[in-house]
């Protein structure tokens, strides 16, 4: 039984996985255009991104999960079939606007000379940024960003809460299928989440250690 | 006309005027001090040379050719790039790039820079009718040829700053006037036509001002066309073929340094030699 509710955790965790990674496949990239938009001259843009970052940092995830997951349904557009799609899209514009202002804080810490010094080499504002700046801004923001990814780990079981089967789902299931106590398939879920985050804490320690040089 | 000219450069920051009317010739392969006392608008000067500030007013031109004219005309980025080429600018903080080696830093702009060229010599090609495969060699054998030039460009300039031995440091391992050397090394790079250097040496201590002097000289020596603003009084005295002096943004006196230092005119210039300027430490 032991290795049957452990096998059914293992498929729970791989759709927990998913969350996680396709969140930051599409959160780091959204996150910096956020912060462009966020930083714009252009008075319009910046204030209307910095409105949505505070929506989005000012309400809780569970209730953007639902409004994107039912709210097309009952505004008469077509319904979103896929439960998974509105978990993706709601982690990705909420973790976006966190990492949006990390890039920030990231970029603001890069010396004005930078730039300068890029310039006067004859270099486009892309390129110094892409070659120059971006590079320190890793360097910089890999502590904030790798609390956020941790944070992003535990957000994932939010996704349980529009029947999508992640790891807790799959253990409060699984207290039906096998009539175990209900705290044994949480609490093997629960080390699964520690497995995950120890190994992720690593990685960080490693990266810091690899771009402090 | 001088090498290159510049005519009565104006700006403002708001209702600070900094520059009140600049005009200052260069001529090819002179060496021009520039000095005075803090907040006198050297640093706004030279970058408004450089085109990091838009004077309001004035004319610049370099070897006859118009870069500069203050005609309300807003310049495109990339025409100021392509303008900023002829000048090579040296910070007081150098602003290395901390991420990259000190050969990197060197050739990292020219690198850049010789994607764009490539880019343009392929669509050039493409325009003449050379197509797949031999349009795809030619492409190639230009990068290649380029990264070649770039690489040996670069051990030549290390060699000349002294800096060969560190080529594969990182600026946090140098030394400050080590770390200026790079600077000056990935300003040549690009082959400016004229190098600017602002106080290169008023980050450093006495010891390593002299190893950047002694690089001034040498490029001074090779007949390299230079605008130095500086507090460094005896390097402005022995090495400079002219010296100006600022006060409150304009250039009150220039001229050979002889007669800057052993016969100074103005009453603004007197006073500056003689009494020692007032450091930011005694506040």
């Amino acid at each position: 039984m032991f290795a049957k509710i452990i096998g059914e955790l293992c498929i729970g965790f791989l759709t927990t996985l998913e969350i996680f990674a396709l969140t930051l496949v599409f959160a780091l990239p959204l996150g910096l255009v956020v912060c462009f938009a966020a930083t714009r001259k252009f008075a319009p843009v910046r204030y209307l991104t910095r409105g949505v970052i505070w929506i989005v940092r000012g309400t809780p995830l569970m209730l953007q999960l639902l409004i994107v997951c039912y709210g097309p349904g009952l505004m008469g557009l077509p319904p979103v079939r896929e439960p998974m799609i509105a978990v993706i899209v709601a982690f990705s514009l909420n973790y976006a606007c966190y990492f949006a202002e990390i890039y920030r804080g990231g970029i603001a810490a890069v010396s004005a000379g930078q730039w300068e010094a890029g310039k006067a080499l004859g270099l486009s504002r892309g390129r110094i940024f892409m070659r120059i700046v971006f590079p320190q801004v890793i360097k910089r923001i890999l502590p904030p960003m790798s609390n956020e990814v941790i944070t992003l780990v535990k957000d994932t079981s939010l996704a349980n809460t529009i029947a999508v089967a992640e790891i807790i789902r799959c253990a409060r299931n699984l207290t039906g299928t096998y009539a175990v106590d209900i705290m044994i398939p949480l609490l093997y879920a629960g080390a699964f989440y520690l497995v995950f985050v120890g190994l992720l804490t690593v990685v960080f320690n490693r990266l810091e250690k690899k771009l402090r040089g | 006309m001088a090498y290159l000219e510049i005519r009565d450069f104006r700006k403002n920051f708001g209702q600070c005027e900094v520059l009140k009317g600049v005009s200052l010739s260069v001529e090819q392969g002179e060496a021009v001090s520039v000095i005075g006392s803090s907040g006198s608008g050297k640093t706004t000067l030279l970058r408004c040379i450089d085109f990091l500030e838009t004077p309001d007013s004035g004319e610049m031109v370099l070897e006859g050719e118009t870069l500069f004219s203050a005609d309300g005309r807003r310049a495109r980025e990339s025409e100021l790039r392509e303008k900023r080429l002829n000048f090579g600018l040296v910070f007081q903080s150098f602003h290395l790039f901390p991420q990259y080696t000190v050969r990197k830093n060197v050739t990292l702009a020219p690198s850049l820079l010789l994607n764009a060229r490539a880019k343009a010599y392929g669509k050039s090609l493409t325009a003449r009718g050379v197509r797949g495969s031999a349009l795809r060699a030619a492409v190639k054998k230009f990068r290649a040829d380029g990264r070649r030039e770039i690489e040996e460009d670069a051990e030549a300039l290390l060699k000349r700053t002294e800096l060969s031995q560190k080529a594969n440091n990182y600026p946090a391992e140098l030394s400050g006037g080590q770390q200026q050397r790079v600077a000056i090394a990935r300003a040549l790079a690009l082959k400016p036509k004229v190098l600017l250097f602002d106080e290169p040496t008023s980050a450093l201590d006495p010891v390593l001002t002299g190893e950047v002097v002694k690089v001034l000289r040498a490029l001074k020596e090779e007949g390299c066309t230079m605008i130095i603003v500086t507090h460094e009084m005896r390097f402005a005295e022995k090495v400079s073929d002219k010296v100006a002096f600022m006060a409150d943004g304009a250039i009150e006196e220039i001229g050979a340094p002889a007669e800057i230092f052993g016969d100074p005119k103005s009453e603004k210039l007197k006073k500056f030699l003689t009494e020692p300027e007032e450091t930011e430490e005694r506040v």
